[in-house]
Parts: structure tokens; C-alpha cells; sequence
């Protein structure tokens, strides 16, 4: 799983090019794909047959992390940008960037912005350029994108912080549970979305087009257990098995499926009510005539920043998780 | 008027926090069945029921009400036996102080909203604005006794079962959107077994308050050719802007003018109500309506849409106010465009030629 972890975290994939993220699944899951599809907006389809065809079962994590996007490039050469997700401005400030096409630079407030009053909308991009021709011969244009150089770093014992492990650590999940479950229950999609973090564009014509019975979403949600009373999950605690956040009440035949899943498998949960950020599992439940939706989430600290931090003793707990529901199906 | 709130009643003892309106669905098939040739419950646990015409290539009008109400979801146990919520949907957090709730856990248990008696709050307490994260629930349980019934996750709801305040006035936290599902069940009554040409769908749709899920999803399914959503609106209230004073309660129902819906049909509506001698309140809504109309209009190829409601004071609260007559009217409009629509608005329900749209 670590090798995964690594491969994917270094990958570039910021809203709108996913692309070469695509690429390194689409090649990591090839050997058990029964059919593999690339729709128009670049979600990633997999589809793993299962016992049962008469029944869908559609996972889903996002490929896309936030990034800048270029807006315009000023006399002087500094680069102005735009926020693409949900940029904290705080964590944001004095990062290395990089942009697609490997060109480096950092992430700086205009002069004078005192830290109280930092926004997204005060961040600029220094690239070193002495003017805006020098910027231009560097590959910067209007809608380029960057986003923040990847770091993975091992914490303490079974603790690891990085950069995008919202979603990458979805992706991982996913693609481990289905380069090592046994045959699937019904037949089951593992979906790569695209544009999670612009409002859920992905996934949506994804689960129009596959009309699962079953969605499963695989997303970071906040453990924040430093110094609050009651944190929405705890690291370490075991996958999160959610219940709500700000765009899903989940279905409550999942809830209660990944419950009974996880007592049989002796695999430790934990429940989540988030009441702020949403994730593909809404999506899903309306695309179409609907579907049973529900979402396991990985409890990660410091989400959007490039110090996001997860237990790996969680993401075995959510990959088991997965992994019953795969195997044993939803009903 | 005396049977709406014979369904009201009904309808509104039933649970359905949205999120968990599969609590309510075995009782609402229980109910509602035997007014439908076939019934259907969905993913996303919406009920929908159909009355078929006999002419099996007739049109689809579907009516919608939505199942689900406001509430809140645990997010902790804590000792002494309280519970800290959040909300679901939106609800009016100031106003929670003493509100009743049933807790849905492992099995149902009442609780009460805690509250500062006013001998007990400092100066100026009482005049603090309150929020949720201000309340908890007190269940009267130790905490350990609740731990094994209620956990993170499990549904709260408003005690929610109608009463009447006088012959024409009642309330219920949950007349949002109860009501309205029992006014359309009234004009199907009114129909009785006569066959209007036409198939009549009713979706009692979840998730209205979490984004319009249950609507969008159903009436995929459906496939209607017209839609008549009906919702509560905000009744005038003495204090309130002037422009609200479109929406009296005991007035007639109101009929919605908005980019939501469909402005022919809307004419039409209000031509029958008068024709028909039932009072309705026209009303303009330049933005989003706020109910399942957003969802219904696209869904598809796109969907005419009429939006009845009927105006209620309070909305949101443990205390919704509506007027009787109002959801009478609100039928008996429901039943004469259910009567006339496979004439007066043939156009709609010939596919692919649609002309109101």
C-alpha cells in the first residue's frame, strides 16, 4: 500500500488535469479490469465483474487536488492567481509550487497583507521572473495551473503526513481493494473522479452513466482530535463510517451495511456527522433515479493544507472495510 | 377541512428527519397504499404511488409533496445524560429552548431542549442570541444507559403529532411538508374512482430539505409530462415587510409566478381557481422557491411545473400555524386540474410536443 501511497501523492492532478493520475491507475488496475472507460470529462471507470450482474455497486474517490489557477501575469513578473477548491489561505502562504510544467515557484501574500487578513484572493506566485516576458518564456499563461510540490513524510510510528492525501488516499484505497479482493458480490465500478473539488462535476455523469444500485464514497474527512472536546472522528480510531456532512444525509441501509460489515470483520469504525464540507457521495445519490449512497471516510488532520496527516492503522481499517463491502455486497 | 386533518394528523405522527425517512415508509405504504394502483419506495427512500387511467397511452401528471422534515443528528453522548446535536436542515436554532423531541435511536425516546430558566441567567443572557451549539438535549438517562441506545449519527425530530388550536387554525412542527402530502391525498378522495385520462403519479419525496434529492431522483423515474408541487410558503405576520402581505393565512392557497415554474400553467391554475370559486393568493418569487419545484422543473428533458402552497407561520419550528381552509383550497384546486388537465392542457401530454413548456 505504501508503494501506492507514494506514487500517487507525487502525481500533479489539480481540478481540470487529472489526467496523468488517470494514467498511472488506468496502468495499476489494467491486470483485473474487465472493462475500463474514460469518459468525456476524464473519470477514470473500472469495472471488476462480480457473482451477481443483476446489481451495481459504484466506488468512488477524486483524483483532483486544489491548485491556483493563473489569472494574469503583472509587469514585474509576479503571477496573480485564482483559488481552484477550497484553498486555505494560512496554510497556503510561503508553500513551493510547482506548475505543470515543472516550473517552481512560491506562494507569497502581497506585501503588506497582515496574517489576520490573508485571503486566497492575496496570494501571488513568485517564479522568479524579473519580468512578465521572463514569466511568459517560462510556459506561464492565463489558466495555467499549480498547485503545491508534493512532500510525504513519515511522522511517528504508523503516522504519515503529505500533500493531497485528500483525495489520493481514496484512490489508494481503492485501487488496493481492487487489485486484492476476491470476486466482487455484484458487478462493481471503481470510479477516479474528476473535479471533487470544484462542486462534485465528476462524479456525477459518472453515476449517470453507470446507474449504480449501490454508491460508496472514499474521502478524507477532519479529525480534529488536537485539543477539541468532541472531534468528528479521532486518528486512529478506525475508518469512518459516515452519516452525514454538509451535501448527503447518507442512506441509512449503508450505514447500517458497513456497521454490520465491520462488526463481522472485527474491523475498527467509528461514525462521522460532519457539519461543513461535502464530498461525490451526494453526487451519486442524485444522479439519475438515485442510489443507495453512503461514504467511508478517512479521518486525516489538517485537510487542505500540505501537511495532511493519516494513521495507516485507519487506512487498513477502511480498505478491510471496503474490502467486505466488495466481497460480501451491500444487501 | 375535517379530513385533511384526519390525514394531517395522520401523516404528521409519522417520523422522517431527512435522512432517515425510511423510518417512515412501511407506515406511510400502510397508509397511503390503498389509494394507489401500485406503490414504489426508492434508493433514496421517497414513496411514489400510481393511479392509472385505463387508457394506458394517457399522459403522467405527478403530484409531489416532500416526506421529510427538519430535525437534527447526534454528533455527541455526554455525561449526565444530554445530548449535543446538529442541525439537519434549516432550522430556527434561537427558538429551540424546551422544544419536545423523540430521539431515534435503538429504540424511540422523548427529550427536551434544556433550558436556562430566566431566574438563572445573568444580565443580559436573555437577550444573547442563541445557537444550536448553545443547547443540548437532556434525555433524563445516565450516560451510560444512553450510550447503548442512542450514538453518533442517530436521528432527532420534533415531537410532531397535529394539534388544534381552534376549528380552522392547527399546529405541528411538521405541517412542512405533511400538510401539503395530505391536501393531494384529499383531492385523489375527491376524485373517487373517476378516471381523468390521465395516469396520476404521487411522489412523497425524501430529502426536499437536503437539496431537493428525493424530488430529482423520483421524478426521473416518473417521467411525468406536468408536475403540481406543493410545499408550505411564509403566511404574513404582523411586523413582516409589506410585500408579504400576498401570503395571508386563511386567504386561499397560493400559486407561485417564478422562474421555477411554468408560467402557462400557473395562468391556467389560477384561471380554474376562479372558475371554480376556489381562493388563491398569487404570488411572485423573482429567485429560487425553495422547494421541490427547482428540482422537478429540470429533471429530464425538463418539466412544467405549477407550485402550490399553503402559507404557514413559524416555519421551521416546533410550532408551525397553518390555517385548515388553506390546505382545503389547496385540494380542491389540486382536484379540478387534475379534472381538466387531459382536456385544457392536452398539448403537455402528447409526447415530444409539449407546448407549454
Amino acid at each position: 500500500m505504501l508503494t501506492l501511497i507514494r506514487q500517487f501523492t507525487s502525481a500533479f492532478s489539480v481540478s481540470g488535469w487529472e489526467r496523468p493520475l488517470a494514467e498511472q491507475i488506468r496502468k495499476t488496475l489494467a491486470p483485473v479490469a474487465d472493462e475500463i472507460t474514460t469518459d468525456p470529462l476524464g473519470n477514470l471507470l473500472i469495472l471488476r465483474k462480480g457473482k451477481d450482474s443483476s446489481r451495481k455497486l459504484m466506488i468512488a474517490s477524486h483524483m483532483d487536488e486544489i491548485g491556483f489557477v493563473v489569472t494574469a501575469i503583472d509587469d514585474a513578473g509576479f503571477v496573480r492567481v485564482s483559488n481552484v477548491g477550497g484553498i486555505h489561505a494560512v496554510a497556503s502562504a510561503f508553500q513551493r509550487v510547482r506548475f505543470r510544467n515543472g516550473t517552481n515557484g512560491v506562494v507569497v501574500p502581497e506585501s503588506g497583507v497582515k496574517p489576520a487578513d490573508l485571503t486566497a484572493k492575496k496570494l501571488i506566485v513568485d517564479v522568479g521572473a524579473s519580468d512578465r516576458k521572463a514569466a511568459e518564456r517560462k510556459g506561464i499563461r492565463v489558466g495555467e495551473l499549480c498547485a503545491v510540490v508534493p512532500m510525504l513524510q513519515r511522522l511517528s510510528g504508523t503516522r504519515y503526513a503529505a500533500k493531497a492525501f485528500d483525495d489520493r488516499i481514496g484512490c489508494v484505497l481503492s485501487a488496493y481493494t481492487a487489485l486484492h479482493a476476491d470476486t466482487p458480490a455484484c458487478d462493481t465500478y471503481f470510479c477516479f473522479t474528476v473535479q471533487e473539488e470544484v462542486g462534485c462535476r465528476g462524479a456525477l455523469p459518472a453515476a449517470f452513466r453507470i446507474a449504480p444500485d449501490y454508491a460508496i464514497a472514499l474521502d478524507v474527512t477532519t479529525a480534529d482530535d488536537c485539543g477539541i472536546k468532541q472531534p468528528v472522528t479521532r486518528l486512529g480510531g478506525g475508518a469512518a463510517v459516515k452519516v452525514k456532512d454538509s451535501s448527503v444525509l447518507c442512506a441509512p441501509v449503508v450505514v447500517d451495511r458497513m456497521t454490520e460489515l465491520a462488526k463481522a470483520r472485527k474491523i475498527p469504525y467509528q461514525y462521522e456527522v460532519l457539519t461543513a464540507g461535502g464530498t461525490d457521495t451526494s453526487a451519486m445519490q442524485m444522479a439519475g433515479a438515485g442510489c443507495a449512497a453512503g461514504c467511508i471516510s478517512i479521518p486525516t488532520r489538517y485537510i487542505h493544507s500540505p501537511v495532511e496527516t493519516v494513521d495507516l492503522r485507519d487506512l487498513r481499517a477502511c480498505a478491510d472495510l471496503l474490502t467486505a463491502c466488495v466481497e460480501e455486497g451491500m444487501a | 377541512m375535517e379530513r385533511i386533518y384526519e390525514l394531517a394528523k395522520q401523516l404528521t405522527a409519522l417520523p422522517g428527519v431527512s435522512g432517515d425517512e425510511q423510518r417512515a415508509l412501511g407506515q406511510v405504504r400502510e397508509l397511503l397504499g390503498g389509494s394507489f394502483d401500485e406503490t414504489f419506495c426508492t434508493p433514496v427512500s421517497s414513496f411514489w404511488g400510481i393511479r392509472r387511467s385505463k387508457n394506458p397511452s394517457a399522459g403522467t401528471v405527478l403530484l409531489d409533496a416532500h416526506l421529510d422534515t427538519v430535525g437534527f443528528i447526534v454528533t455527541a453522548v455526554c455525561d449526565g445524560g444530554f445530548l449535543k446535536v446538529a442541525p439537519v436542515g434549516r432550522i430556527a436554532e434561537k427558538n429551540l429552548s424546551a422544544a419536545e423531541v423523540w430521539i431515534y435511536g435503538e429504540k424511540t425516546i422523548p427529550g427536551v431542549f434544556a433550558a436556562k430558566p430566566p431566574h438563572l441567567q445573568e444580565s443580559g443572557e436573555s437577550e444573547k442570541k442563541m445557537s444550536l451549539s448553545d443547547f443540548a438535549i437532556d434525555t433524563g438517562y445516565t450516560r451510560e444507559t444512553l450510550e447503548t441506545l442512542v450514538r453518533v449519527g442517530t436521528y432527532v425530530g420534533f415531537k410532531a403529532e397535529a394539534e388544534r388550536l381552534n376549528d380552522h387554525i392547527a399546529v405541528s412542527p411538521s405541517f412542512d411538508d405533511r400538510l401539503c402530502a395530505a391536501a393531494h391525498l384529499r383531492a385523489l378522495e375527491l376524485l373517487g374512482d373517476e378516471d381523468v385520462g390521465l395516469h396520476i403519479a404521487f411522489q412523497f419525496s425524501a430529502r426536499e430539505e437536503q437539496g431537493y434529492k428525493g424530488a430529482m431522483t423520483t421524478a426521473y423515474r416518473v417521467d411525468p409530462d406536468m408536475a403540481i408541487v406543493m410545499d408550505v410558503g411564509h403566511a404574513y405576520v404582523p411586523g413582516a415587510p409589506e410585500r408579504r402581505k400576498t401570503a395571508v393565512a386563511g386567504k386561499g392557497c397560493l400559486l407561485s409566478y417564478a422562474p421555477q415554474t411554468s408560467r402557462a400553467l400557473t395562468v391556467w391554475a389560477e384561471r380554474v381557481a376562479k372558475e371554480e370559486g376556489v381562493p388563491v393568493q398569487p404570488v411572485a418569487e423573482p429567485g429560487r422557491t425553495g422547494t421541490n419545484s427547482n428540482a422537478v422543473q429540470t429533471t429530464r428533458g425538463g418539466i412544467p411545473v405549477c407550485l402550490l402552497s399553503v402559507p404557514l407561520k413559524n416555519m421551521h419550528t416546533a410550532n408551525e400555524v397553518v390555517d385548515l381552509r388553506d390546505a382545503r383550497a389547496a385540494a380542491d384546486l389540486v382536484a379540478a386540474l387534475l379534472r381538466r388537465a387531459a382536456k385544457e392542457q392536452e398539448g403537455l401530454f402528447r409526447h415530444g410536443t409539449a407546448s407549454l413548456l
